[in-house]
């Protein structure tokens, strides 16, 4: 847990290594921080960020990396409903 | 007796009634104080045995009654800005009452019908309007697809931009809660074909956040039996609109869904399906794939609500692709959550899936040029907590 970068996903606290992180290790953080609630996402959720500035937020595709800053916050979600 | 006025009404889009002893011309499309096009009702009494006109409505034997759509001085006008006609009476809001002789102001002629008189009057009333530079108002008032008159397009200013769609053919695949409220906004946009796919019934969950409300009729049907929804918002439609053809067809039957699409020359598609319960749904593949071989372009809309004790976050996903793209692969959210859900249990609200709608509407309007379009971001979301647009660069 300990890092360089305090994070959040989906509201919960959560300090990377780095500047940089993945599609991939957002949804391996959020099943890590919802464990305790057995929540686990599976396959390819929604996933966007905030980084404070506006120009500064954007989509998080599968497969794709963006640079977080202390306080950049990540959605998550799973649904696709119409 | 209403020969030639019901042929112009027919090219103009308003509708020629006859009474015992009143011939009406309703839904004319005519300027309005300040320029504005709107329509009105032209009647006058006649005598059943001459069929001539009378002085009973309008005040004399060459006058008419006015009566306009929009509550304001009552009177109709020229493409200049003066009046139609002499001011013989009225309330000076919603109707009046006019004339206009027929020949010269000493020797004026009779109108050898009340219809004839009806005529003479809508072909100035019309005019004005073709004059102002409305023309589209009226030849736009005819046939088409609606079955009223679209004297919209020409007050809105939107006909020349609307041209770009008006032959389309589009599919809106999935009528839950946003698919719904697409065909809301597209059945009042003047494209050719509506076609509409589900093989769903409808249950009174879906009337909780459905566009408009049923009739008495409607919840009487359904109150005896099941109502397919692509019957049930056929029929809502059908009277304001040509050009909706339902299709209860199950999305998720690759043989089903292709023999759709070979049958069927659509030219752009509303994706509006769940995909919450299989990380590998097998729908996805056949609606997307389907689209993308048959090269056709399309939008999906997809809504993810979470309770969060007691109040809700969640995003509204819009995307769009062109002939061909696979890049709904990456782009379309499909995942599922497993464990204890709590907090996510088909979270569903009908404003947000009126958002969906409109924000996929608007995003065919801008991808068919009928926009400004200023971003080439084929995905982007509104977040329901902040509220903002993030788009995906």
């Amino acid at each position: 847990m300990n890092g360089d970068t305090q994070i959040y996903v989906s509201g919960r606290e959560y300090k990377v290594l780095g500047h940089v992180v993945g599609y991939d290790q957002i949804v391996k953080i959020w099943n890590e921080l919802h464990a305790a609630e057995n929540k686990h996402i599976i396959g390819t959720p929604g996933i966007d960020y905030e980084n404070g500035r506006k120009e500064k937020d954007g989509v998080l595709l599968p497969g794709k990396f963006v640079e977080v800053q202390d306080g950049t916050s990540f959605s998550v979600d799973p649904e696709h409903v119409s | 007796m209403t020969d030639r006025l019901s042929a112009f009404g027919e090219q103009a889009g308003f509708i020629v009634t006859v009474d015992s002893d009143i011939v009406r011309a309703t839904g004319v499309p005519c300027l309005l104080a300040g320029g504005v096009v709107g329509t009105c009702t032209v009647e006058t009494s006649f005598d059943p045995a001459s069929l001539k006109p009378t002085d009973q409505t309008g005040g004399a034997v060459h006058a008419v009654k006015i009566t306009v759509s929009e509550e304001c001085d009552g009177l109709v006008y020229h493409a200049d800005g003066n009046a139609i006609g002499n001011h013989l009476g009225g309330d000076g809001k919603t109707w009046s009452t006019i004339s206009i002789r027929k020949g010269s102001q000493h020797s004026p002629e009779e109108d050898l019908s009340a219809s004839d008189l009806i005529h003479r009057y809508a072909k100035q009333i019309v005019g004005a309007v073709s004059a102002a530079g409305y023309s589209e108002a009226i030849s736009f008032t005819g046939p088409g697809a609606f079955k009223i008159p679209n004297t919209f397009e020409a007050r809105a200013a939107i006909g020349p931009v609307q041209d770009r769609i008006r032959s389309q053919h589009i599919a809106i695949i999935g009528l839950g809660g946003t698919g719904a409220y697409v065909l809301d906004l597209i059945a009042k946009t003047p494209v050719a074909e509506i076609h509409l796919l589900d093989s769903d019934v409808v249950g009174w969950h879906n009337l909780m956040r459905a566009p408009g409300a049923p009739t008495t009729e409607e919840i009487e049907s359904l109150r005896k039996g099941c109502l397919r929804k692509v019957d049930y918002y056929h029929r809502k439609y059908d009277s304001y609109r040509e050009g909706i053809h339902p299709h209860p067809v199950r999305v998720d039957s690759p043989s089903a869904f292709a023999e759709f699409l070979s049958e069927h020359p659509i030219g752009y598609a509303f994706v509006c399906i769940d995909q919450r319960t299989d990380g590998d749904s097998p729908r996805q593949d056949v609606v997307y794939s389907a689209l993308s071989a048959a090269e056709i372009p399309f939008i999906d809309s997809g809504v993810s609500i979470t309770l969060d004790g007691h109040a809700v976050s969640g995003v509204v996903t819009t995307s769009f692709y062109a002939p061909g793209s696979l890049t709904w692969k990456d782009a379309i959210p499909n995942a599922r959550v497993e464990g204890n859900l709590p907090g996510y249990r088909n979270v569903q609200l009908p404003e947000v899936n009126a958002l969906a709608a409109s924000l996929a509407v608007m995003e065919w309007r801008r991808r068919t040029e009928q926009y400004v379009s200023k971003s080439a971001s084929f995905l982007h979301k509104f977040r329901l907590e902040t509220p903002r647009i993030i788009d995906a660069g």
